[in-house]
């Protein structure tokens, strides 16, 4: 692949970063008519129950945390890499969290910030290792993170003899955990928030473009003077932040460190993020899809469990939407590689196209 | 020794039998839960175990004497945050009654406790939760009583003693670490026992497995296991069949329920 195409692609991406020039590009819409689809069913299924704001509110808090770790996610997977260590970071960090707010007893408010302060800052600490093995080591990220999974889970249950700590502060549990504003949970608008600034960052700011352009073509990136190592660890640090940030509030909702849950994190958000429409070949993704990503499973949880599916079903939807998401994905691809039929589709798939990208990782 | 053989194949029959005839019925009533009062809603602690399955077809059986509909609901993994969501759900279906197998003691309090605000009637089964008061009722075994008769059923079976150990599922899980109490009181006060601690399995047979075959290779010497629940027992007696040449023996979740 020539540098000529990449600053080609880089630029259109600057020039496409309108709400509605993200709309417009195609896994977005299809994945968000599934969504909307999905939600009429179960409306008309179960009007009374499945539409009641209540669950509809209890569906938004579910996912709160899950979409605080998808916004990280979404860069990662669009650099091409992958970490399937947040699960593990949030259960290390909200055990660092839990043990100093538990030594310095429950003073409400400052003994909060304080443990969500070291949350991040641990969280942030296993990213920036990640990172670093990820761009300087030269360790595919898969084993990387594979083996950070391991590690953190590991020193948590090493902090904690094995035992969770049950013992965050009660403001942090009554206003974050179960808290509500106009109706709405609060943990959802600390999710919100995180999710909107992501979204700016990734589709607006010049961070996001460099992150679109290490996962369309690394070597191009490079060539054209992005500091790549220097920006892989920065993307696997917010990664890992983000995920620590998680623990925090995941302490807020359960009151607990939740050491033996949090087992299929990772998977489930690296699901969310690539029905959502992001690439696993990088180069390509976005925040809102990440979110209508992570709202399918979660939307289909709630609807099956209220009109009485059998739970065996859900993880049966749940799997073959992943893979119907996918080979959208890569339909949209060939059809771009071959010349494409749609300008605008073709235009925005042309770079991550080369099979090059693909044998990257 | 055939004793062990016995203990062994006796944990399987056990396995056999837990999955019951009507273990079909589980989950496939669909659709309308219609008249709102006659549904009774199950939720797991974990799908797809037999311990629950069981315990699944007995509330199947009685309902459907009394004339009320079950719907049951799991988690696929034993973990509150995968348990969380699916009580929310089963709340906003409002049905007569939750019966409940808690996942943690801290982490299904406010859950479960939401669903006694909303009027739905909550009775927990087997597990439990830090306050148990706004259940209707809490139905579980002696838990303690368990493990120690499950420490009892080894001393029978080996009583020049030895070494023991305890596969158990996750710490934070009431019944479990009941049952674990139970075994190492009373193996601790018998001196010809030694007592090798807990290790945790995250109620993973593989994982159990592995646990068992690394701690005979350590302690050649283990005379007994006692599994805290079916999980357990099935990748603890995998892992003395897979070392072959012992003589331990697998106590499988002696606390029938």
């Amino acid at each position: 692949m020539s540098q000529s195409t990449m600053q080609t692609d880089v630029t259109v991406e600057i020039g496409q970063e309108t709400l509605a020039g993200r709309l417009r590009s195609m896994q977005s819409i299809w994945i968000l008519g599934v969504l909307i689809v999905i939600v009429a069913i179960f409306g008309v299924l179960e009007p009374t129950r499945f539409l009641a704001y209540n669950n509809l509110m209890n569906i938004a808090q579910n996912a709160s945390i899950w979409a605080v770790i998808a916004v990280g996610m979404t860069y990662v997977i669009i650099t091409s890499g992958i970490d399937l260590s947040v699960g593990s970071v949030l259960v290390f960090s909200s055990v660092i969290s839990a043990k100093v707010m538990e030594m310095m007893g429950d003073k409400g408010w400052p003994t909060v910030a304080v443990g969500t302060l070291l949350a991040l800052v641990s969280g942030g600490l296993w990213g920036v290792l990640n990172g670093w093995l990820v761009a300087k080591a030269k360790v595919p990220a898969l084993i990387v993170t594979l083996g950070t999974l391991s590690i953190a889970l590991g020193a948590a249950q090493i902090i904690t003899s094995g035992l969770d700590i049950r013992s965050a502060p009660v403001v942090l549990q009554d206003s974050v955990g179960y808290g509500r504003v106009a109706g709405v949970p609060v943990i959802s608008l600390i999710a919100l928030f995180v999710v909107i600034l992501g979204g700016i960052g990734l589709h607006m700011t010049r961070f996001g473009r460099y992150t679109f352009a290490i996962g369309s073509n690394e070597l191009a990136a490079r060539r054209v003077g992005i500091g790549v190592d220097r920006k892989l660890i920065e993307i696997y640090a917010l990664c890992g932040l983000l995920a620590g940030f998680a623990g925090q509030l995941s302490l807020a909702q359960y009151g607990t460190t939740t050491i033996a849950g949090q087992s299929l994190t990772n998977l489930n958000v690296i699901a969310a993020v690539v029905i959502g429409g992001t690439s696993i070949f990088g180069g390509q993704g976005s925040m809102l899809g990440s979110m209508v990503g992570l709202f399918i499973p979660a939307v289909l949880l709630s609807g099956f469990v209220i009109t009485g599916v059998s739970p065996f079903w859900q993880t049966v939807a749940v799997g073959a939407i992943l893979i119907a998401a996918v080979f959208v994905d890569q339909q949209r691809r060939a059809a771009a590689a071959r010349g494409g039929r749609a300008a605008v589709k073709a235009r925005r798939a042309a770079a991550p196209a080369s099979p090059g990208v693909a044998e990257y990782k | 020794m055939l004793f062990r053989r016995y203990a062994i194949f006796g944990a399987v029959a056990a396995l056999a039998i837990a999955g019951c005839s009507t273990a079909s019925s589980n989950g496939d009533s669909a659709g309308g839960s219609g008249g709102s009062n006659k549904t009774i809603a199950f939720v797991q602690g974990v799908q797809g175990d037999e311990f629950y399955i069981t315990m699944g077809c007995g509330i199947d059986a009685k309902a459907k004497e009394l004339g009320y509909t079950v719907q049951t609901q799991g988690p696929q993994k034993f973990d509150p945050t995968l348990q969380k969501p699916i009580v929310d759900s089963v709340v906003a279906s409002n049905p007569a009654a939750l019966l409940v197998a808690p996942t943690d003691v801290q982490a299904m309090q406010a859950p479960l406790e939401q669903a006694a605000k909303a009027g739905i009637k909550v009775v927990l089964v087997d597990t439990t939760v830090n306050d148990p008061s706004f259940a209707v009722a809490e139905i579980s075994s002696d838990n303690v009583g368990g493990g120690k008769a499950a420490f009892d059923a080894i001393k029978q079976a080996k009583p020049d003693g030895g070494k023991v150990l305890v596969i158990s599922t996750d710490p934070g899980v009431s019944t479990v670490d009941a049952r674990v109490k139970g075994f190492e009181e009373a193996a601790n006060a018998d001196p010809s026992f030694d007592y090798l601690g807990v290790q945790y399995s995250h109620n993973d047979p593989a994982t159990a497995a592995r646990l068992v075959t690394s701690a005979l290779q350590k302690n050649p010497g283990i005379v007994g296991i006692f599994a805290t629940n079916l999980f357990a027992a099935e990748g603890s007696a995998t892992g003395v069949r897979q070392q072959g040449s012992v003589t331990a023996n697998v106590c499988p979740d002696f606390v029938m329920w």
